[in-house]
């Protein structure tokens, strides 16, 4: 048995050189053009059929100048970037990445938190992804240390971002919308008019599309892994703990409650009095482009 | 011909809501629906074409019938589960191969919200996809840090909660990704 090893270890020795000799002959045609047509271009080393034939570029990364020398990602949102993966379409994981036994079927063995090992969170806790952006909605490095946005790269969705986040009562006059209850109008000062003051200030470079969060969107940001504070501070540093945010969604069961998340806990209660002017708060909420 | 209207909407309101005697209410004009895009089959599966996650239309414990979309308590076997025994339930449906599918599981916290309905209640859940039974909570697979309770939804108000590992005794929908 060994000599047949032997043998065999023997015939790919001698296959091996024949194919690498193989693969040195196609190596020589692009040493040619290399050498030949560079002198019109004034520079040593040149790159016909590129747009700029003294750089480099990937023939497939041609549309693309911010990586024409590749890698380049055709089919992706930005190409010059790997896709986002999106492996719950669009569900946020939970960021549990611990478990209780060894079953196979607890959270921490599915989804992204698994997929994406993320040990050194560079885009923020376990399997969530978001960037930073600055008033402009420019996006900023993951070490920056003052920005007004946060975008969610698995959801697509863009988040308001403020240090202290401002108290106001639910208020919606939408009638389709709002449960059979506006919520409490406050002499203008609601949710209503914070999210359309956002749009008119342009917050983050978006003068639409900025309102309250669907309670199923909120739930979206939840760090479930902590029952202290349920949110990656790392990203969403107004949310502190003892905070309770605001959703768009009214309360079946009672027309004068709305949906809200409690940060401290990471669940969502229905019981909030649209009327509460204080302990709720707001974060705003759009849809990225 | 505003009254015959009105009682058409009822009968079928009747008819969706199943023969319980406790009557689910939906505010369908003054909130938006959130789980409308659901597609049921006739194989007891739910498509959610967003999530890109398939449900089993019936609980562990219940057996789906096309002929009138409803849920029945299957013979023999239970509804109600401790935690350890819920997360035993997907083996048995991939062991069986439910609509032909070996990846069932059970929902984390977030997917099984995403399937709360949250124009309604009693129970805050679509009934034409997901037939009515007598399963009020349900666990996900997400455990607390505490590593002794996990989270929960009650569907009567879709609150969501927490229990003991050990001691509830809640029922237990499967899902699996359609990747």
């Amino acid at each position: 048995m060994k000599k047949m090893y032997l043998l065999l270890g023997l015939m790919t020795a001698v296959t091996v050189p024949s194919i690498g000799s193989a693969k040195l002959i196609l190596d020589i045609p692009p040493l040619v053009v290399q050498k030949t047509d560079c002198t019109p271009y004034g520079c040593t080393q040149c790159y016909p059929g590129c747009p700029d034939p003294c750089v480099k570029c990937d023939p497939q990364c041609i549309a693309y100048p911010s990586c024409i020398a590749g890698p380049c990602y055709p089919t992706c949102a930005d190409p010059c970037k790997p896709c986002t993966p999106t492996p719950t379409g669009g569900l946020n994981d939970t960021g549990i990445t611990a478990k209780v036994g060894n079953t196979g079927q607890e959270d921490a063995d599915y989804g992204r938190d698994k997929t994406v090992q993320d040990t050194v969170p560079s885009d923020g806790h376990a399997g969530f992804s978001f960037t930073k952006l600055d008033s402009n909605g420019t996006a900023l490095a993951a070490s920056a240390t003052s920005w007004a946005c946060v975008k969610d790269n698995v959801t697509g969705l863009m988040w308001e971002i403020q240090a202290n986040p401002s108290e106001r009562p639910w208020f919606n006059s939408d009638n389709s919308k709002n449960g059979g209850n506006a919520g409490n109008e406050n002499g203008g000062a609601n949710t209503e008019s914070y999210a359309a003051l956002a749009n008119t200030n342009k917050l983050c470079g978006a003068s639409s599309g900025w309102r309250l969060p669907t309670i199923k969107e909120l739930l979206g940001i939840v760090k479930s892994s902590s029952t202290t504070l349920a949110v990656d501070q790392n990203y969403f540093s107004g949310m502190t703990a003892n905070k309770f945010f605001w959703s768009a969604t009214p309360y079946a069961a009672d027309p004068a409650s709305a949906w809200a998340v409690k940060f401290t806990t990471g669940s969502t209660f229905g019981l909030y009095y649209k009327t509460e002017t204080s302990t709720i708060s707001v974060i705003l909420v759009r849809t990225a482009n | 011909m505003q009254i015959r209207i009105y009682f058409f909407v009822i009968a079928l309101f009747f008819v969706a809501g199943s023969s319980q005697a406790q009557q689910q209410i939906c505010k369908s004009t003054t909130i938006v629906a959130s789980t409308n895009h659901l597609v049921g089959g006739s194989d007891g599966t739910v498509t959610d074409s967003k999530t890109k996650l398939m449900w089993k239309r019936c609980p562990e414990g219940f057996n789906y019938s096309s002929a009138n979309n409803t849920c029945a308590a299957a013979a023999g076997t239970a509804s109600l589960y401790t935690w350890s025994n819920a997360l035993a339930r997907p083996g048995v449906a991939n062991a069986t191969k439910f609509a032909n599918y070996e990846n069932w599981r059970l929902p984390n916290i977030k997917e099984l919200q995403s399937i709360v309905e949250e124009q309604c209640y009693n129970p805050a859940i679509n009934l034409t996809i997901f037939p009515s039974t007598s399963i009020s909570s349900v666990w996900s697979n997400s455990p607390l840090p505490d590593a002794s309770n996990a989270w929960y939804i009650n569907f009567y108000f879709a609150e969501m909660l927490y229990g003991s590992l050990s001691s509830e005794n809640l029922g237990v929908r499967l899902v699996r990704d359609m990747q």
